[in-house]
């Protein structure tokens, strides 16, 4: 059984907090299932960027962890960049009861700025990471002006679109991109492209 | 201030008798049962105040038990409702004792009183002395000369005829050895005057000038001067000393005649506190038995409007539960209980405020803890297993049982 007073003064006590960059929506009629976003901290590739979170409560919720997504696609060693899973220990074996939503989401917007490559979620990134540090960078900036910002909220579910379409993701991303998100001019260029 | 004293010395009995118990007894004349044969209450004023003055010296006789107090007044938290003593410094003693001193027949006019002093003392005696009121304006007369001309002509001069007639009205001669004593307890400035000094005013003297002293001394509440009494009380007996006879001490202490006319004579004129009012009214109540001691507790004759804080109140560290928890909790190096469970946010009961399960201090409710122990059973705060502390758990939760 859910502890909805518990969820009220969390959700609550997010509210009131404007300065933290956590903000959380409830999606639904139910306290289950919500939505939360973090912006990227600064001094890092995802500086500028905001993430947003799939938040799931289990019954046990605060007892158990929540279950946690990144919906923003992220470049990052413990985010997978397929599908936005976090390794993060306190969303698993070291999640306490006194951790509440919004430190949760505070503790992934300090993993966004402290990778952890030696216990990735995504070994790929993590093996650029500490290989080609610079390449990383590089990416996962790309990534976030290109998924998390704000402007171009939405570009995913375009891309999606032309994908269903036929068309590669890459290709539509790219046409996207360069007509400046524009659907029509997109799909026209990847027409006649 | 000094009137404020001055009250509170003629109607704190308990405080004084409880000081008494410490030693006079040698001081005592055995007559002290005259007392209850009262004289007139403007009489009894008086010789309460020559000897209040005596007393208060063979009180600093005994300088251990006064080291004693001043620790303990170290200790004493002050209340609102004394301001007087408790403003009381070793100046506002000094200041005290003159006023004792100034009662009428009293020689010991070594020490200084201001002019507010005298103001004061003349606003004391006002109820005294109310029956008669040129007995009231002799006193005042009088007082002001031994306060003014102590003050000028000072140390060691003795009183003119007047005064010492005066006191020789108040009540059969007191022996020289009460004096010299007095002198041991290092008053030297002071005078003897042989022949004022009433054996039935003697032991109330005592009573009041012991009450002053630890007042002054401590510089307590008034909610305080029980627990300082009983473990003055407690003290004396320690120190093996020959108690006071209680019915000596009761004796002047519950003149019903002198009680009533303080209560009657428009004390409300004066700036009498409250306390010393409950004071005077609840004198009479007391039994003789009691009277070489404060009031306890669980006495049964206890006055039921004296006491308005338990013994446990009378010292920092035993003031309630919140208070204790909070003292607790630093003692063992935590935060005080907060006041919701972090983990379900329900608002924690006593019960819950002092369940400590964790040694990292980490607080939360018995539900709470209970559901965390059917799964991981780690501790919220620092993640370790409750089992490794059920050990510290178990002696905490009986440790805390009395408490409650």
């Amino acid at each position: 059984m859910l502890d909805v007073s518990r969820v009220q003064k969390e959700l609550m006590e997010v509210e009131r907090d404007k300065l933290s960059g956590v903000s959380i929506q409830i999606l639904g009629s139910s306290l289950s299932h919500m939505q939360g976003t973090i912006e990227g901290p600064s001094g890092t590739p995802y500086e500028g960027g905001v993430f947003t979170i799939d938040i799931q409560l289990p019954s046990a919720y605060p007892f158990e962890p929540p279950k946690m997504q990144f919906i923003t696609r992220v470049w990052h060693p413990n985010i997978s960049s397929q599908n936005g899973a976090i390794c993060l220990d306190i969303l698993k074996d070291q999640w306490s009861p006194a951790l509440t939503l919004k430190t949760a989401l505070l503790s992934l917007q300090a993993l966004l700025s402290t990778p952890e490559p030696g216990d990735p979620q995504d070994a790929v990134v993590a093996e650029q990471y500490l290989k080609h540090y610079s390449t990383y960078v590089s990416t996962a900036r790309y990534w976030t002006e290109t998924f998390a910002k704000r402007s171009s909220i939405g570009l995913q579910e375009k891309v999606m679109k032309f994908v269903e379409m036929g068309f590669s993701e890459d290709a539509a991303l790219g046409a996207l991109q360069s007509t400046g998100g524009d659907e029509n001019a997109a799909l026209e260029k990847l027409c006649s492209g | 201030m000094d009137a404020h004293m001055d009250q509170q010395t003629l109607f704190n009995p308990e405080k004084s008798s409880a000081v008494g118990d410490d030693g006079f007894v040698s001081c005592l004349p055995s007559k002290a049962d005259k007392s209850l044969a009262a004289p007139s209450p403007n009489e009894c004023g008086k010789k309460k105040r020559v000897q209040r003055a005596a007393k208060l010296k063979q009180c600093k006789m005994d300088a251990r038990r006064e080291q004693w107090l001043s620790q303990v007044s170290s200790k004493v938290v002050k209340p609102d409702s004394c301001a007087s003593s408790r403003s009381s410094s070793q100046d506002d003693r000094d200041e005290k004792e003159m006023l004792l001193q100034t009662a009428p027949g009293e020689l010991d006019m070594g020490t200084l009183v201001d002019k507010e002093g005298l103001e004061d003392s003349q606003l004391k005696r006002r109820p005294v002395g109310s029956t008669s009121a040129h007995e009231i304006g002799h006193l005042w007369s009088e007082a002001r000369f031994c306060i003014q001309g102590g003050s000028l002509l000072d140390k060691h001069k003795p009183l003119t005829p007047q005064q010492s007639t005066a006191c020789s009205n108040a009540g059969p001669a007191k022996p020289l050895d009460h004096r010299e004593q007095e002198r041991k307890a290092g008053q030297a400035r002071r005078l003897d005057a042989p022949g004022i000094w009433s054996t039935s005013d003697t032991s109330s003297s005592q009573s009041n000038s012991s009450q002053v002293s630890s007042s002054s001394d401590d510089e307590n509440d008034e909610e305080d001067w029980e627990a300082v009494a009983d473990a003055l009380h407690v003290q004396a007996t320690v120190d093996d000393v020959k108690p006071v006879k209680p019915a000596d001490q009761c004796s002047s202490l519950n003149r019903p005649g002198e009680l009533k006319s303080l209560s009657s004579s428009g004390m409300d004129k004066c700036i009498l506190k409250p306390e010393s009012k409950y004071r005077s009214g609840n004198c009479g109540s007391r039994t003789r038995a009691d009277a070489g001691r404060a009031w306890r507790p669980d006495d049964v004759s206890r006055p039921p409007t004296l006491p308005r804080l338990s013994k446990q109140h009378s010292f920092p560290l035993q003031s309630g539960p919140s208070l204790w928890a909070a003292s607790h909790g630093s003692v063992w190096g935590l935060p005080p209980p907060p006041s919701h469970c972090p983990i379900c946010t329900e608002e924690l009961d006593t019960t819950d405020s002092s369940f400590v399960p964790c040694s990292c201090g980490f607080r939360l409710c018995l539900f709470c803890h209970n559901r965390i122990l059917v799964g991981d059973g780690r501790c919220p705060g620092c993640r370790k297993s409750y089992n490794s502390e059920a050990v510290l758990k178990l002696s905490r939760t009986s440790s805390v049982r009395p408490r409650v």
